[in-house]
Protein backbone atom coordinates (compact mmCIF):
# COMPACT_ATOMS: atom_id res chain seq x y z
CA UNK A 1 0.00 0.00 0.00
CA UNK A 2 1.47 3.34 -0.55
CA UNK A 3 2.10 5.62 1.91
CA UNK A 4 0.16 9.35 2.45
CA UNK A 5 1.61 11.94 0.67
CA UNK A 6 2.69 13.35 4.19
CA UNK A 7 4.58 10.21 5.33
CA UNK A 8 6.16 9.90 1.93
CA UNK A 9 7.54 13.49 2.30
CA UNK A 10 8.94 12.79 5.42
CA UNK A 11 10.71 9.75 4.09
CA UNK A 12 11.96 11.00 1.14
CA UNK A 13 13.22 13.94 3.40
CA UNK A 14 14.92 10.96 5.45
CA UNK A 15 16.68 9.59 2.85
CA UNK A 16 17.75 12.93 1.49
CA UNK A 17 19.32 13.53 5.16
CA UNK A 18 21.18 10.24 4.56
CA UNK A 19 22.97 11.12 1.64
CA UNK A 20 23.68 14.22 1.99
CA UNK A 21 25.31 13.41 5.69
CA UNK A 22 27.16 10.79 3.93
CA UNK A 23 28.20 13.01 1.11
CA UNK A 24 29.10 15.47 3.30
CA UNK A 25 31.60 12.76 5.35
CA UNK A 26 29.67 13.44 8.90
CA UNK A 27 29.94 9.80 9.26
CA UNK A 28 28.76 9.90 12.93
CA UNK A 29 25.67 11.67 12.30
CA UNK A 30 24.72 9.39 9.43
CA UNK A 31 25.09 6.35 11.59
CA UNK A 32 22.90 7.57 13.98
CA UNK A 33 20.43 6.99 11.85
CA UNK A 34 20.70 3.58 11.69
CA UNK A 35 18.72 1.07 14.64
CA UNK A 36 21.94 -1.08 16.93
CA UNK A 37 20.80 -4.43 15.33
CA UNK A 38 20.62 -2.48 11.45
CA UNK A 39 22.36 -4.85 8.52
CA UNK A 40 23.97 -3.26 5.67
CA UNK A 41 24.26 -5.22 2.66
CA UNK A 42 25.30 -4.95 -0.74
CA UNK A 43 25.07 -8.28 -2.58
CA UNK A 44 27.05 -9.53 -5.18
CA UNK A 45 24.33 -11.03 -7.45
CA UNK A 46 20.44 -9.02 -7.99
CA UNK A 47 18.65 -11.87 -7.46
CA UNK A 48 20.51 -12.60 -4.15
CA UNK A 49 18.06 -13.98 -1.45
CA UNK A 50 20.44 -14.32 1.48
CA UNK A 51 23.58 -12.89 2.48
CA UNK A 52 24.24 -16.33 4.52
CA UNK A 53 24.71 -18.33 1.04
CA UNK A 54 26.48 -16.66 -1.25
CA UNK A 55 29.43 -14.00 -1.59
CA UNK A 56 28.39 -10.13 -0.86
CA UNK A 57 30.30 -6.97 -1.74
CA UNK A 58 28.95 -5.52 1.71
CA UNK A 59 27.46 -7.45 4.85
CA UNK A 60 28.21 -5.22 7.68
CA UNK A 61 26.27 -4.73 11.40
CA UNK A 62 26.10 -1.31 12.48
CA UNK A 63 29.58 -1.95 14.92
CA UNK A 64 31.65 -3.36 11.38
CA UNK A 65 29.81 -0.28 9.76
CA UNK A 66 31.16 2.21 12.52
CA UNK A 67 34.85 0.66 12.48
CA UNK A 68 34.71 0.93 8.62
CA UNK A 69 33.65 4.67 9.23
CA UNK A 70 36.39 5.45 12.15
CA UNK A 71 38.84 4.16 9.54
CA UNK A 72 37.57 6.87 6.99
CA UNK A 73 38.63 9.51 9.66
CA UNK A 74 42.15 8.07 10.23
CA UNK A 75 44.73 9.87 8.17
CA UNK A 76 46.17 6.31 7.87
CA UNK A 77 44.34 4.75 5.14
CA UNK A 78 45.77 3.90 2.47
CA UNK A 79 42.89 3.52 0.76
CA UNK A 80 41.49 6.70 1.55
CA UNK A 81 44.42 9.19 1.10
CA UNK A 82 43.82 11.21 -0.42
CA UNK A 83 40.15 11.18 0.22
CA UNK A 84 37.28 10.16 -1.78
CA UNK A 85 34.63 12.43 -2.66
CA UNK A 86 30.88 11.49 -3.15
CA UNK A 87 28.00 12.60 -4.42
CA UNK A 88 24.45 10.47 -4.02
CA UNK A 89 21.66 11.20 -6.38
CA UNK A 90 18.30 9.00 -5.15
CA UNK A 91 15.16 9.69 -7.52
CA UNK A 92 11.94 8.03 -8.12
CA UNK A 93 11.18 6.92 -3.87
CA UNK A 94 8.06 5.10 -3.16
CA UNK A 95 7.11 4.24 -0.07
CA UNK A 96 4.77 1.58 1.10
CA UNK A 97 3.37 1.60 4.58
CA UNK A 98 2.60 -2.64 5.41
CA UNK A 99 3.56 -4.66 7.80
CA UNK A 100 6.43 -2.68 8.28
CA UNK A 101 7.77 0.72 6.14
CA UNK A 102 9.49 0.03 3.08
CA UNK A 103 11.68 2.82 0.94
CA UNK A 104 12.63 2.35 -2.30
CA UNK A 105 14.68 4.40 -4.82
CA UNK A 106 16.60 4.59 -7.90
CA UNK A 107 20.47 5.55 -6.67
CA UNK A 108 23.18 7.17 -8.67
CA UNK A 109 26.49 7.33 -7.27
CA UNK A 110 29.61 9.07 -8.27
CA UNK A 111 32.79 8.80 -6.70
CA UNK A 112 36.23 10.95 -7.19
CA UNK A 113 39.49 10.10 -6.08
CA UNK A 114 42.74 11.41 -7.49
CA UNK A 115 42.07 11.45 -11.42
CA UNK A 116 39.29 9.04 -11.76
CA UNK A 117 35.77 9.44 -11.78
CA UNK A 118 33.20 6.01 -11.32
CA UNK A 119 29.77 6.33 -11.39
CA UNK A 120 27.68 3.41 -10.24
CA UNK A 121 23.83 2.94 -10.51
CA UNK A 122 21.40 0.80 -8.41
CA UNK A 123 18.29 0.76 -7.05
CA UNK A 124 18.30 1.06 -3.02
CA UNK A 125 15.96 -0.18 -0.27
CA UNK A 126 15.31 0.71 3.26
CA UNK A 127 13.32 -0.92 6.44
CA UNK A 128 12.28 1.81 8.32
CA UNK A 129 10.81 1.84 11.64
CA UNK A 130 9.24 4.89 12.91
CA UNK A 131 10.68 6.80 15.56
CA UNK A 132 9.09 10.12 16.59
CA UNK A 133 8.68 12.45 14.12
CA UNK A 134 11.42 10.91 12.50
CA UNK A 135 13.05 6.79 11.15
CA UNK A 136 15.68 4.55 12.22
CA UNK A 137 17.19 2.46 9.53
CA UNK A 138 16.23 -1.49 10.37
CA UNK A 139 17.69 -2.73 7.19
CA UNK A 140 19.50 -1.13 3.88
CA UNK A 141 19.87 -3.19 0.93
CA UNK A 142 21.67 -1.56 -2.10
CA UNK A 143 21.64 -3.89 -5.52
CA UNK A 144 24.37 -2.26 -7.96
CA UNK A 145 23.50 -3.05 -11.40
CA UNK A 146 27.07 -4.12 -12.36
CA UNK A 147 27.47 -5.93 -8.67
CA UNK A 148 29.00 -8.67 -10.75
CA UNK A 149 30.94 -6.94 -13.10
CA UNK A 150 33.32 -9.50 -14.99
CA UNK A 151 36.18 -7.43 -14.46
CA UNK A 152 35.71 -6.95 -11.15
CA UNK A 153 35.96 -3.62 -8.79
CA UNK A 154 38.24 -1.22 -7.43
CA UNK A 155 37.96 -0.67 -4.10
CA UNK A 156 35.21 0.78 -2.42
CA UNK A 157 35.03 3.42 -0.07
CA UNK A 158 32.67 5.55 1.31
CA UNK A 159 29.18 3.30 1.77
CA UNK A 160 26.07 3.22 -0.79
CA UNK B 1 68.84 -11.46 -21.00
CA UNK B 2 66.17 -11.71 -18.32
CA UNK B 3 68.28 -13.52 -15.67
CA UNK B 4 70.23 -10.41 -15.61
CA UNK B 5 66.69 -8.92 -13.73
CA UNK B 6 67.30 -10.76 -10.94
CA UNK B 7 70.16 -10.53 -8.98
CA UNK B 8 70.38 -12.41 -5.72
CA UNK B 9 69.56 -9.37 -3.46
CA UNK B 10 67.52 -6.81 -5.60
CA UNK B 11 65.46 -7.41 -8.79
CA UNK B 12 65.08 -4.82 -11.60
CA UNK B 13 61.96 -2.74 -11.68
CA UNK B 14 61.10 -3.79 -14.99
CA UNK B 15 60.06 -7.09 -13.73
CA UNK B 16 57.06 -5.08 -12.61
CA UNK B 17 56.59 -2.22 -15.22
CA UNK B 18 57.81 -3.44 -18.85
CA UNK B 19 55.14 -5.09 -21.20
CA UNK B 20 57.69 -6.70 -23.33
CA UNK B 21 58.48 -8.58 -19.52
CA UNK B 22 55.58 -9.45 -19.22
CA UNK B 23 54.89 -10.53 -22.38
CA UNK B 24 57.16 -13.12 -21.67
CA UNK B 25 56.02 -13.59 -18.48
CA UNK B 26 52.62 -14.97 -20.67
CA UNK B 27 54.31 -16.89 -22.83
CA UNK B 28 56.92 -18.92 -20.52
CA UNK B 29 55.24 -18.92 -17.36
CA UNK B 30 51.48 -18.67 -18.15
CA UNK B 31 51.36 -20.78 -21.14
CA UNK B 32 53.53 -24.03 -19.31
CA UNK B 33 52.93 -23.64 -16.22
CA UNK B 34 50.35 -26.05 -14.46
CA UNK B 35 47.46 -23.47 -13.53
CA UNK B 36 44.40 -23.82 -11.56
CA UNK B 37 41.22 -23.92 -13.66
CA UNK B 38 38.13 -24.75 -11.36
CA UNK B 39 36.97 -27.63 -8.50
CA UNK B 40 35.29 -30.72 -9.75
CA UNK B 41 32.26 -29.98 -7.83
CA UNK B 42 31.32 -27.64 -10.55
CA UNK B 43 30.75 -29.62 -12.67
CA UNK B 44 29.43 -32.82 -11.04
CA UNK B 45 26.87 -34.25 -13.67
CA UNK B 46 27.61 -35.06 -17.27
CA UNK B 47 27.15 -32.00 -20.02
CA UNK B 48 28.08 -29.56 -16.85
CA UNK B 49 30.01 -27.14 -18.03
CA UNK B 50 31.73 -23.90 -16.51
CA UNK B 51 33.89 -21.12 -18.31
CA UNK B 52 37.41 -20.68 -17.11
CA UNK B 53 40.58 -18.68 -17.73
CA UNK B 54 43.63 -20.19 -18.61
CA UNK B 55 46.44 -17.92 -18.71
CA UNK B 56 45.79 -15.68 -21.76
CA UNK B 57 43.34 -17.56 -23.06
CA UNK B 58 39.06 -18.39 -21.97
CA UNK B 59 38.58 -22.27 -22.17
CA UNK B 60 35.37 -24.06 -21.32
CA UNK B 61 35.97 -27.17 -18.34
CA UNK B 62 33.01 -29.90 -19.30
CA UNK B 63 31.84 -32.54 -17.93
CA UNK B 64 31.77 -35.58 -20.36
CA UNK B 65 29.05 -38.61 -20.89
CA UNK B 66 31.70 -40.74 -19.57
CA UNK B 67 32.56 -38.59 -16.64
CA UNK B 68 35.59 -37.46 -17.90
CA UNK B 69 36.86 -34.09 -17.99
CA UNK B 70 37.64 -31.86 -21.16
CA UNK B 71 39.17 -28.83 -21.38
CA UNK B 72 38.22 -26.55 -24.51
CA UNK B 73 39.18 -23.19 -25.87
CA UNK B 74 35.73 -20.94 -26.08
CA UNK B 75 36.71 -20.37 -29.80
CA UNK B 76 35.08 -21.66 -32.74
CA UNK B 77 37.39 -23.91 -35.28
CA UNK B 78 35.49 -22.21 -38.13
CA UNK B 79 35.38 -17.97 -37.69
CA UNK B 80 36.59 -17.60 -33.91
CA UNK B 81 33.37 -16.79 -31.96
CA UNK B 82 33.05 -17.84 -28.58
CA UNK B 83 31.03 -20.69 -28.24
CA UNK B 84 29.65 -20.26 -24.85
CA UNK B 85 28.89 -16.96 -23.02
CA UNK B 86 26.93 -18.06 -19.39
CA UNK B 87 29.63 -18.73 -16.59
CA UNK B 88 28.14 -22.12 -16.10
CA UNK B 89 25.57 -24.22 -17.19
CA UNK B 90 24.49 -27.83 -18.65
CA UNK B 91 24.55 -28.61 -22.49
CA UNK B 92 24.11 -31.98 -24.76
CA UNK B 93 26.65 -30.21 -27.33
CA UNK B 94 28.40 -27.25 -27.52
CA UNK B 95 27.25 -25.12 -30.50
CA UNK B 96 28.49 -22.08 -32.31
CA UNK B 97 26.29 -19.18 -32.59
CA UNK B 98 27.57 -18.07 -35.75
CA UNK B 99 26.92 -20.22 -38.14
CA UNK B 100 26.35 -23.27 -36.11
CA UNK B 101 29.30 -25.27 -36.32
CA UNK B 102 28.43 -28.30 -33.38
CA UNK B 103 30.44 -29.86 -31.32
CA UNK B 104 30.26 -32.91 -29.10
CA UNK B 105 31.89 -32.66 -25.31
CA UNK B 106 34.72 -33.99 -25.99
CA UNK B 107 35.53 -30.68 -28.92
CA UNK B 108 35.23 -33.20 -31.95
CA UNK B 109 33.21 -31.96 -34.79
CA UNK B 110 29.69 -33.31 -35.34
CA UNK B 111 28.69 -31.42 -38.36
CA UNK B 112 28.69 -28.44 -40.36
CA UNK B 113 25.84 -26.60 -42.25
CA UNK B 114 26.45 -26.57 -45.74
CA UNK B 115 29.22 -29.48 -45.68
CA UNK B 116 28.31 -30.47 -48.71
CA UNK B 117 29.92 -27.37 -49.90
CA UNK B 118 33.62 -28.64 -48.52
CA UNK B 119 36.11 -30.95 -50.46
CA UNK B 120 36.83 -32.88 -47.65
CA UNK B 121 34.70 -32.04 -45.04
CA UNK B 122 36.00 -34.61 -42.57
CA UNK B 123 39.32 -33.14 -42.50
CA UNK B 124 37.47 -29.76 -40.49
CA UNK B 125 38.80 -29.16 -36.71
CA UNK B 126 37.10 -29.78 -33.94
CA UNK B 127 37.54 -27.54 -30.72
CA UNK B 128 40.89 -26.98 -29.81
CA UNK B 129 41.73 -28.82 -26.52
CA UNK B 130 43.92 -28.23 -24.06
CA UNK B 131 47.03 -30.78 -23.84
CA UNK B 132 47.29 -30.93 -20.16
CA UNK B 133 44.44 -31.49 -17.56
CA UNK B 134 45.19 -33.29 -14.51
CA UNK B 135 42.47 -33.18 -10.88
CA UNK B 136 44.69 -32.98 -7.53
CA UNK B 137 41.71 -34.16 -5.28
CA UNK B 138 39.16 -32.53 -7.08
CA UNK B 139 41.10 -29.65 -7.66
CA UNK B 140 41.63 -29.05 -11.54
CA UNK B 141 45.11 -27.61 -12.80
CA UNK B 142 45.72 -27.70 -16.49
CA UNK B 143 48.38 -26.48 -18.57
CA UNK B 144 48.94 -25.17 -22.44
CA UNK B 145 51.97 -27.29 -22.32
CA UNK B 146 52.10 -30.61 -23.74
CA UNK B 147 55.25 -31.45 -21.48
CA UNK B 148 56.55 -30.98 -18.19
CA UNK B 149 56.47 -32.06 -14.97
CA UNK B 150 53.40 -34.33 -13.85
CA UNK B 151 50.66 -32.12 -11.66
CA UNK B 152 51.13 -33.77 -8.25
CA UNK B 153 55.23 -33.13 -8.59
CA UNK B 154 54.89 -29.68 -9.28
CA UNK B 155 52.60 -29.01 -6.60
CA UNK B 156 55.64 -30.31 -4.58
CA UNK B 157 55.43 -29.07 -1.16
CA UNK B 158 52.05 -27.43 -0.99
CA UNK B 159 50.39 -30.43 -1.99
CA UNK B 160 49.83 -30.36 1.63
CA UNK B 161 47.79 -27.42 1.75
CA UNK B 162 45.27 -29.30 -0.58
CA UNK B 163 45.12 -32.13 1.76
CA UNK B 164 44.78 -30.49 4.70
CA UNK B 165 42.07 -28.66 3.41
CA UNK B 166 40.49 -32.16 2.77
CA UNK B 167 41.35 -33.16 6.08
CA UNK B 168 39.42 -31.03 7.37
CA UNK B 169 36.47 -31.97 5.87
CA UNK B 170 33.92 -34.70 8.05
CA UNK B 171 33.14 -36.34 4.65
CA UNK B 172 36.35 -36.31 2.40
CA UNK B 173 35.24 -33.64 -0.04
CA UNK B 174 35.07 -30.19 -0.65
CA UNK B 175 31.98 -28.56 -2.49
CA UNK B 176 32.56 -24.85 -4.39
CA UNK B 177 29.62 -22.76 -3.38
CA UNK B 178 28.71 -19.37 -2.78
CA UNK B 179 30.01 -17.73 -6.12
CA UNK B 180 33.21 -15.57 -6.41
CA UNK B 181 34.46 -11.95 -5.77
CA UNK B 182 37.21 -10.22 -8.28
CA UNK B 183 38.92 -7.71 -7.14
CA UNK B 184 40.56 -5.37 -9.82
CA UNK B 185 44.04 -3.11 -9.24
CA UNK B 186 46.36 -1.27 -11.31
CA UNK B 187 49.37 -2.96 -10.23
CA UNK B 188 51.61 -5.53 -11.36
CA UNK B 189 50.29 -9.72 -10.33
CA UNK B 190 53.10 -10.18 -8.56
CA UNK B 191 53.13 -8.09 -6.17
CA UNK B 192 49.81 -9.90 -4.79
CA UNK B 193 51.47 -13.00 -4.42
CA UNK B 194 54.52 -11.32 -2.60
CA UNK B 195 51.94 -9.33 -0.02
CA UNK B 196 50.25 -12.07 1.10
CA UNK B 197 53.24 -13.72 2.28
CA UNK B 198 54.83 -10.55 3.85
CA UNK B 199 54.39 -10.03 7.51
CA UNK B 200 56.44 -6.11 8.41
CA UNK B 201 53.48 -4.25 5.84
CA UNK B 202 50.48 -5.65 8.41
CA UNK B 203 51.54 -2.96 10.94
CA UNK B 204 51.53 0.32 8.42
CA UNK B 205 48.97 -0.64 5.70
CA UNK B 206 46.35 -2.15 7.79
CA UNK B 207 46.99 0.46 11.31
CA UNK B 208 43.64 2.15 10.33
CA UNK B 209 41.78 -1.19 10.83
CA UNK B 210 43.70 -2.34 13.39
CA UNK B 211 43.21 1.43 15.86
CA UNK B 212 39.32 1.03 14.53
CA UNK B 213 38.90 -2.84 16.00
CA UNK B 214 40.80 -1.32 19.32
CA UNK B 215 38.26 1.83 19.79
CA UNK B 216 35.75 -0.88 19.59
CA UNK B 217 36.36 -3.80 22.39
CA UNK B 218 32.80 -4.46 22.59
CA UNK B 219 32.90 -5.78 19.02
CA UNK B 220 34.83 -9.08 20.33
CA UNK B 221 31.86 -9.64 22.55
CA UNK B 222 29.63 -9.06 20.06
CA UNK B 223 27.48 -11.16 17.44
CA UNK B 224 29.45 -13.43 15.14
CA UNK B 225 30.12 -11.71 12.68
CA UNK B 226 30.98 -8.92 14.15
CA UNK B 227 33.00 -10.67 16.57
CA UNK B 228 35.07 -12.48 12.93
CA UNK B 229 35.03 -8.92 11.74
CA UNK B 230 37.07 -7.23 14.95
CA UNK B 231 39.38 -10.37 15.39
CA UNK B 232 40.40 -9.91 12.20
CA UNK B 233 41.59 -6.44 11.98
CA UNK B 234 42.99 -6.93 15.20
CA UNK B 235 45.56 -9.79 14.20
CA UNK B 236 46.66 -7.24 11.71
CA UNK B 237 48.02 -5.75 15.21
CA UNK B 238 50.99 -7.66 16.50
CA UNK B 239 54.60 -6.54 17.17
CA UNK B 240 57.19 -6.78 14.78
CA UNK B 241 58.61 -9.48 17.44
CA UNK B 242 55.73 -11.42 17.04
CA UNK B 243 55.24 -11.32 13.40
CA UNK B 244 58.55 -12.31 13.35
CA UNK B 245 57.37 -15.86 15.43
CA UNK B 246 55.28 -16.35 12.18
CA UNK B 247 57.16 -18.97 9.97
CA UNK B 248 57.50 -18.65 6.53
CA UNK B 249 58.31 -21.78 4.68
CA UNK B 250 59.62 -22.31 0.72
CA UNK B 251 59.60 -25.31 -1.18
CA UNK B 252 61.26 -25.81 -4.25
CA UNK B 253 58.85 -24.67 -7.34
CA UNK B 254 58.25 -21.14 -6.04
CA UNK B 255 55.21 -22.72 -3.17
CA UNK B 256 55.60 -20.63 0.27
CA UNK B 257 53.29 -20.84 3.00
CA UNK B 258 53.29 -18.93 6.51
CA UNK B 259 52.35 -19.26 9.81
CA UNK B 260 48.57 -18.75 11.27
CA UNK B 261 48.32 -15.57 13.40
CA UNK B 262 44.94 -15.33 14.69
CA UNK B 263 45.42 -16.06 18.37
CA UNK B 264 41.99 -16.24 18.80
CA UNK B 265 39.10 -16.45 15.89
CA UNK B 266 36.43 -17.92 14.95
CA UNK B 267 37.77 -20.90 13.21
CA UNK B 268 40.74 -21.57 15.19
CA UNK B 269 41.08 -24.82 17.02
CA UNK B 270 41.07 -23.60 20.32
CA UNK B 271 37.89 -22.38 19.73
CA UNK B 272 34.97 -23.44 22.18
CA UNK B 273 31.67 -23.17 20.91
CA UNK B 274 28.58 -25.18 20.04
CA UNK B 275 29.01 -25.54 16.27
CA UNK B 276 32.64 -25.78 16.53
CA UNK B 277 31.92 -28.69 18.90
CA UNK B 278 29.66 -30.23 16.20
CA UNK B 279 32.05 -29.68 13.78
CA UNK B 280 34.90 -31.16 15.78
CA UNK B 281 33.18 -34.31 16.66
CA UNK B 282 32.34 -35.09 12.93
CA UNK B 283 35.95 -35.06 12.35
CA UNK B 284 36.91 -37.07 14.91
CA UNK B 285 34.20 -39.31 13.73
CA UNK B 286 36.11 -39.66 10.46
CA UNK B 287 39.73 -39.47 11.44
CA UNK B 288 39.59 -40.18 15.32
CA UNK B 289 40.76 -38.02 17.99
CA UNK B 290 44.30 -37.69 17.39
CA UNK B 291 44.53 -37.06 13.65
CA UNK B 292 41.30 -34.89 13.94
CA UNK B 293 43.48 -32.55 16.63
CA UNK B 294 46.40 -32.92 13.84
CA UNK B 295 44.69 -31.87 11.26
CA UNK B 296 43.12 -28.77 13.22
CA UNK B 297 46.66 -27.86 14.49
CA UNK B 298 47.95 -27.48 11.15
CA UNK B 299 48.23 -23.47 11.80
CA UNK B 300 49.04 -22.20 8.30
CA UNK B 301 47.44 -18.68 6.65
CA UNK B 302 48.30 -17.92 3.37
CA UNK B 303 49.24 -20.96 0.92
CA UNK B 304 50.84 -19.93 -1.80
CA UNK B 305 51.07 -22.20 -4.77
CA UNK B 306 52.97 -20.86 -7.62
CA UNK B 307 52.35 -18.80 -9.85
CA UNK B 308 49.13 -17.56 -8.53
CA UNK B 309 46.99 -19.19 -6.40
CA UNK B 310 46.64 -18.74 -2.40
CA UNK B 311 44.81 -20.45 -0.62
CA UNK B 312 43.26 -20.40 3.20
CA UNK B 313 42.28 -23.90 4.42
CA UNK B 314 41.17 -23.11 7.94
CA UNK B 315 38.72 -20.93 6.57
CA UNK B 316 37.72 -22.83 3.07
CA UNK B 317 38.80 -19.89 0.65
CA UNK B 318 40.92 -19.37 -2.37
CA UNK B 319 42.25 -16.53 -4.44
CA UNK B 320 43.29 -17.03 -8.11
CA UNK B 321 45.79 -14.23 -9.49
CA UNK B 322 44.58 -13.57 -12.84
CA UNK B 323 47.37 -11.34 -14.97
CA UNK B 324 45.74 -8.88 -17.27
CA UNK B 325 48.60 -6.65 -18.11
CA UNK B 326 51.97 -5.88 -16.46
CA UNK B 327 50.24 -3.16 -14.63
CA UNK B 328 46.85 -4.86 -14.56
CA UNK B 329 45.50 -7.45 -12.38
CA UNK B 330 42.46 -9.17 -11.39
CA UNK B 331 41.95 -11.73 -8.17
CA UNK B 332 39.41 -14.04 -8.16
CA UNK B 333 38.14 -15.06 -4.89
CA UNK B 334 36.33 -18.45 -3.82
CA UNK B 335 34.94 -20.58 -1.36
CA UNK B 336 34.79 -24.29 -0.07
CA UNK B 337 32.07 -25.91 1.72
CA UNK B 338 33.81 -28.79 4.21
CA UNK B 339 31.37 -31.41 3.27
CA UNK B 340 29.78 -32.77 6.44
CA UNK B 341 30.58 -29.80 8.00
CA UNK B 342 27.70 -27.43 10.67
CA UNK B 343 26.50 -25.24 7.78
CA UNK B 344 27.61 -22.28 10.49
CA UNK B 345 30.62 -22.77 9.25
CA UNK B 346 29.85 -21.97 5.82
CA UNK B 347 28.52 -18.69 6.78
CA UNK B 348 31.86 -18.00 8.64
CA UNK B 349 33.69 -18.97 5.75
CA UNK B 350 31.48 -16.37 3.39
CA UNK B 351 32.33 -13.76 6.11
CA UNK B 352 35.94 -14.01 6.06
CA UNK B 353 35.58 -13.64 2.48
CA UNK B 354 33.89 -10.69 2.16
CA UNK B 355 35.20 -9.15 5.61
CA UNK B 356 39.32 -10.04 3.88
CA UNK B 357 38.83 -10.00 0.15
CA UNK B 358 35.59 -8.48 -0.84
CA UNK B 359 36.59 -5.19 -3.04
CA UNK B 360 34.63 -3.26 -0.03
CA UNK B 361 36.89 -5.08 2.36
CA UNK B 362 38.83 -2.94 5.05
CA UNK B 363 41.49 -5.09 4.74
CA UNK B 364 42.16 -6.06 1.04
CA UNK B 365 41.10 -2.24 -0.09
CA UNK B 366 44.23 -1.11 1.21
CA UNK B 367 46.35 -3.54 0.31
CA UNK B 368 45.34 -3.14 -3.45
CA UNK B 369 45.55 1.11 -2.68
CA UNK B 370 49.69 0.00 -2.01
CA UNK B 371 50.03 -1.79 -5.12
CA UNK B 372 49.13 0.45 -6.79
CA UNK B 373 51.66 3.31 -5.54
CA UNK B 374 53.97 0.95 -5.88
CA UNK B 375 53.27 0.86 -9.42
CA UNK B 376 53.31 4.47 -9.75
CA UNK B 377 56.51 4.84 -7.87
CA UNK B 378 58.17 1.68 -9.95
CA UNK B 379 57.29 3.58 -13.10
CA UNK B 380 59.96 5.78 -12.76
CA UNK B 381 63.28 5.01 -13.22
CA UNK B 382 65.36 6.84 -10.36
CA UNK B 383 66.25 3.77 -8.91
CA UNK B 384 66.91 0.92 -11.13
CA UNK B 385 66.76 -2.03 -8.60
CA UNK B 386 64.78 -2.99 -5.71
CA UNK B 387 66.06 -4.38 -2.65
CA UNK B 388 64.53 -7.43 -1.47
CA UNK B 389 67.82 -8.74 1.33
CA UNK B 390 65.17 -8.28 4.96
CA UNK B 391 66.04 -11.00 6.75
CA UNK B 392 68.32 -13.04 4.48
CA UNK B 393 71.02 -13.76 6.96
CA UNK B 394 67.78 -15.70 8.98
CA UNK B 395 67.44 -18.10 6.07
CA UNK B 396 68.01 -21.98 7.18
CA UNK B 397 68.28 -24.47 4.26
CA UNK B 398 66.60 -27.77 5.22
CA UNK B 399 67.29 -31.21 4.03
CA UNK B 400 64.06 -31.89 2.37
CA UNK B 401 64.82 -28.49 -0.13
CA UNK B 402 62.86 -26.52 1.95
CA UNK B 403 63.80 -23.10 3.00
CA UNK B 404 62.40 -21.73 6.60
CA UNK B 405 63.08 -18.12 7.68
CA UNK B 406 61.46 -15.68 10.31
CA UNK B 407 58.18 -14.04 9.61
CA UNK B 408 59.73 -10.38 8.77
CA UNK B 409 62.11 -12.05 5.92
CA UNK B 410 61.70 -11.12 2.29
CA UNK B 411 62.44 -14.69 1.36
CA UNK B 412 59.28 -15.31 -0.08
CA UNK B 413 59.94 -12.49 -2.55
CA UNK B 414 63.39 -13.83 -3.10
CA UNK B 415 62.25 -17.45 -3.68
CA UNK B 416 59.28 -16.45 -5.91
CA UNK B 417 62.23 -14.58 -7.78
CA UNK B 418 64.24 -17.01 -8.31
CA UNK B 419 61.73 -19.46 -9.66
CA UNK B 420 60.28 -16.70 -12.09
CA UNK B 421 63.93 -16.46 -13.09
CA UNK B 422 64.25 -20.61 -14.19
CA UNK B 423 60.96 -20.44 -15.31
CA UNK B 424 61.84 -17.06 -18.19
CA UNK B 425 64.94 -18.47 -18.96
CA UNK B 426 64.24 -21.50 -20.48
Amino acid sequence: MHAPLELWHRVQAFLFQEARLLDERRFGEWLELYAPDAEYWVPYAGEQQSPKDHVSLFYETVQLLRMRVDRLENELAPLDTPKSRVSHFLSNVTVEDGAELVARAQLLYCEYRREEQRWFAGRSSWRLRPEGASFRIAAKRVDLLNADQDSGHLRFTIPF
Amino acid sequence: MIESLVRGDAVHRAAYVDPAVFALEQERIFRRAWLYVAHESEVPHPGDYVLARLGPDEVILVRREDGGLSLLHNRCAHRGARIVSAPSGNTRQLRCPYHAWTYRLDGSLIGVPLAEGYADPKSLSGLAAVPRVESYRGFVFASHSAQGEPLPQFLGGLKSAFDNLLDRTPAGSVTRFGGSLLLEYRGNWKMFMENAVDLVHPGFVHKSSVEAARAHPEALRSETVTQQGAQMFLANGLRATQWDEVPLHAFPGGHVYMGGFYRQGVIAPEREDPVFERYREALVARHGAEKANAVLAVDRFNNLVWPNVSINARFGAMRVVRPLAADHTVVEVVCFRLDGAPAEMHELTLQFVNLAASPASLVASDDLEIFERCQRGLASGTNEWIDMRRGALGDQHQADGSIVSRGTSELPIRHQFETWKRWLAQ
